[in-house]
């Protein structure tokens, strides 16, 4: 026990006289979960979508097909659209909405007739990426209509002649007509036309001082991604400690070591220990920081257990692909990958629903996936000990299994000569 | 050399390490006597470091056994290694801790504690020379002051024997005399040192006893003088010139007594038996032989004459 701790006092002396790496490593959950809450802004939603105004002073058709589109099913996920009057512009001047899409009077009209039209959008720059999300879905969406304009110029001159003042209403031989050179007219069109018969005017209002309920907006976002980031983060820290046997290897300490008195298993163990004992200290930052950002309480008993076998997973995980890969590049390569691999199945930089059915099948296969729903659980939901049981047992397992297998492996590496 | 010699404590038999076709190590066999500075003289590749790598508990040989003072290394290997120190050809120091913390772990590890611990710290620093710097970070040093922390290291548990791989490669000559230096005084303390090299030199001043190796075999073993008295009845001429090789060489075998040891483009190295006036015929002979001749150097005999006699190579190519 004496020469473990030696091990580990050494390697954690080193540490702190070196801790940019880990510094870094420790910084990217907070400062990346801070420059999503600061792209998105939020109104407090788990998604948080996009408010868009839109003041239809024209009431034709095709005011009404953008409409309609805006506030289709799909689309409803990320923006929530809202017809106003007039009232529009105070309201955005208010910073109540990330964008306004005002269609102008003629639109439909001028568009029937293949006249240019714009569309005019004015966006608050105070929710971050908010407006560019409602400007863009309007801007694919007077694509899609300004395609369909120019394919189908020769049936809508006939409809528009039809929807003129004091026209005749169209007669069946028309109508068959015009569903004629609809048909004929997509299968001969190109797919891209120029240039855009609407076009857009974008400005933006100058930006406002933050609100007092900013600071829990920002909380919310850190909610949804802290957990996951979290995890994937210490999955870093325990790679970059385990990684050092094979630095010391490198250096000849390690050789020097195992040609002293103790054996290559005590040196496995240390640097396992090493690697635990840094990511203890990393996953205590990082639970510092998530409650004072996310002013929560969780279950302690739940937390700590979940923290212990989320750290004997990484010890376990780092100990295996040092194990195989006995060279510091290769190491720090296949765990690059595999961390990263394992990060965006197991749920940790998107929620599980935003994820492929495909992708959500596999997900429990990795560790991540276990620790980031137990974290959430217990953050989001409030969960406790008896919740979160089952990714307990299962990091818990996984770490033990990878833990025997990787420290098999060093051993082995070391016993061999193939670490000295 | 005034030490004195007793009973052996490192005992090799028939060691051979094999690296696919290659026999890196091909049946090495020797005594290393208590207070002896054994040295391993020998090129490049030899099959030195892989040796004190066997000895050192690292390699676990193909073929072979080593004994510590009667207890077999592989049997025991920690208790074996407890007893040891190493000294690797490579710095194998922790740039980013002090030199004082370096040798209090290293220390540690040999399971020195507390009290102990801190005086054989002082002592080691004192040894080599680093206690103005000790609390220095080691990535502060200059190479010559990393060589000698890294000879400390070795020492500090106050080993019974201290295995040294050519711990001054590398470095200027200046720090080079003081690591020397600092070998002595450990010798003459009564520590067990095998000491590899490829310096003649090295193994002429500092070794009581020398095994020179070369292609993982041991061909000659003995003190420095026994080693020279092996060729003391032979002379080794060195002839160079514009001659072409397979002329000359024929041409000088055939004189009496002359031996062709090795050929080089513009030079032969010839054995002559006997010393004195073989020597001198076999100059004259050379002188008459009619080649384009630009110089023949006679060499006294030495640890490179023994190297050359043996292998038909200097020991600096």
């Amino acid at each position: 026990m004496r020469t473990l701790l030696l091990l580990v006092g050494k390697d954690l002396r080193r540490k702190a006289r070196s801790p940019l790496g880990l510094l870094i490593v420790l910084s990217f959950p907070v400062v990346f979960a801070f420059l999503i809450a600061l792209s998105f802004g939020s109104r407090g939603d788990r998604t948080p979508r996009a408010h868009l105004l839109v003041q239809d002073r024209d009431g034709g058709i095709a005011a009404d097909a953008l409409l309609s589109a805006l506030r289709s099913e799909r689309l409803a996920e990320l923006v929530e659209v809202e017809v106003v009057g007039p009232e529009g512009a105070a309201r955005m001047e208010k910073g109540e909405a990330s964008a306004l899409l005002r269609i102008p009077k003629g639109f439909t009209q001028n568009l029937l007739d293949g006249k240019p039209v714009r569309l005019a959008v004015v966006r608050n720059p105070a929710q971050g990426i908010l407006p560019e999300i409602a400007e863009q879905l309007a801007r694919v969406l007077a694509d899609v209509l300004d395609a369909g304009s120019r394919v189908l110029r020769g049936p809508l001159e006939r409809i528009a002649s039809s929807t003129r003042a004091g026209a005749e209403p169209p007669t069946e031989e028309t109508t068959v007509a015009v569903a004629l050179a609809v048909r004929r007219a997509f299968e001969g069109a190109a797919a891209v036309l120029s240039p855009p018969v609407i076009a857009f005017d974008t400005a933006s209002l100058q930006p406002q001082p933050a609100g007092e309920d900013s600071g829990s907006e920002v909380s919310l976002i850190f909610l949804v991604i802290l957990p996951g980031i979290s995890v994937y983060a210490l999955f870093l820290v325990g790679d970059l400690a385990m990684r050092d046997i094979i630095a010391e290897s490198t250096a000849g300490t390690l050789r020097r070591q195992l040609a002293g008195p103790i054996g290559g298993g005590t040196l496995v163990l240390g640097k396992a220990l090493y690697t635990a004992v840094l990511s203890l200290l990393s996953l205590g930052v990082l639970a510092v920081v998530g409650a004072v950002v996310l002013r929560r309480g969780v279950d302690p008993a739940g937390f700590l257990l979940l923290s212990l076998a989320l750290i004997l997973a990484v010890t376990g995980t780092s100990a295996t692909i040092y194990g195989l890969a006995r060279n510091e590049r290769r190491g720090a390569t296949i765990g690059s990958i595999l961390y990263l691999v394992l990060a965006m199945a197991g749920g940790s930089f998107v929620n599980l629903e935003g994820l492929p059915r495909a992708v959500r099948a596999v997900s429990p296969v990795s560790p991540f996936y276990w620790g980031t729903t137990g974290y959430r659980t217990l953050i989001e939901s409030a969960g406790t000990l008896r919740d979160i049981l089952p990714n307990i047992a299962v990091l818990a397992g996984l770490g033990a299994a990878l833990l025997a297998l990787g420290g098999f492996l060093l051993h082995r590496a070391a016993r061999r000569g193939a670490l000295a | 050399m005034s030490r004195a010699i007793m009973a052996r404590v490192f005992r090799v038999e028939g060691l051979v390490k094999r690296y696919g076709d290659l026999r890196a190590v091909d049946g090495v066999s020797f005594e290393v006597r208590k207070g002896e500075l054994y040295g391993l003289l020998g090129p490049n590749g030899a099959g030195k470091t892989t040796t004190m790598s066997i000895l050192s508990g690292l390699l676990e040989p193909d073929e072979g056994r080593v004994f510590f003072d009667g207890v077999e290394l592989a049997s025991d290997p920690i208790r074996v290694k407890a007893q040891l120190g190493v000294v690797p050809q490579e710095t194998a120091l922790y740039d980013t801790l002090s030199a004082r913390e370096n040798l209090l772990f290293w220390a540690g590890l040999y399971g020195l504690a507390g009290a102990d611990r801190d005086r054989a710290v002082d002592r080691a620093l004192d040894q080599v020379g680093l206690t103005g710097r000790a609390k220095d970070q080691v990535r502060t040093y200059s190479g010559g002051m990393k060589r000698r922390l890294n000879l400390a290291l070795g020492l500090v548990h106050g080993p019974r024997a201290v295995l040294m791989d050519e711990p001054t490669v590398g470095i200027d000559p200046q720090a080079r005399a003081n690591i020397l230096e600092a070998v002595r005084a450990v010798a003459a303390a009564g520590t067990t040192v095998v000491y590899t090299t490829h310096y003649l030199e090295e193994a002429e001043t500092l070794c009581d006893r020398v095994a020179i190796i070369d292609h993982g075999r041991i061909l000659a073993e003995g003190t420095v003088d026994e080693l020279k008295r092996r060729v003391g009845e032979k002379e080794i001429l060195t002839v160079s010139g514009g001659f072409e090789v397979e002329e000359a060489r024929a041409k000088l075998a055939a004189l009496p007594g002359v031996q062709v040891v090795a050929t080089t483009p513009g030079k032969i190295v010839l054995s002559v038996a006997g010393a004195g006036k073989a020597a001198l015929d076999a100059l004259a002979g050379v002188l008459a032989s009619g080649l384009d001749l630009d110089g023949v150097e006679i060499q006294p005999p030495s640890l490179n004459s023994v190297f050359l006699d043996l292998t038909g190579r200097e020991l600096r190519d």
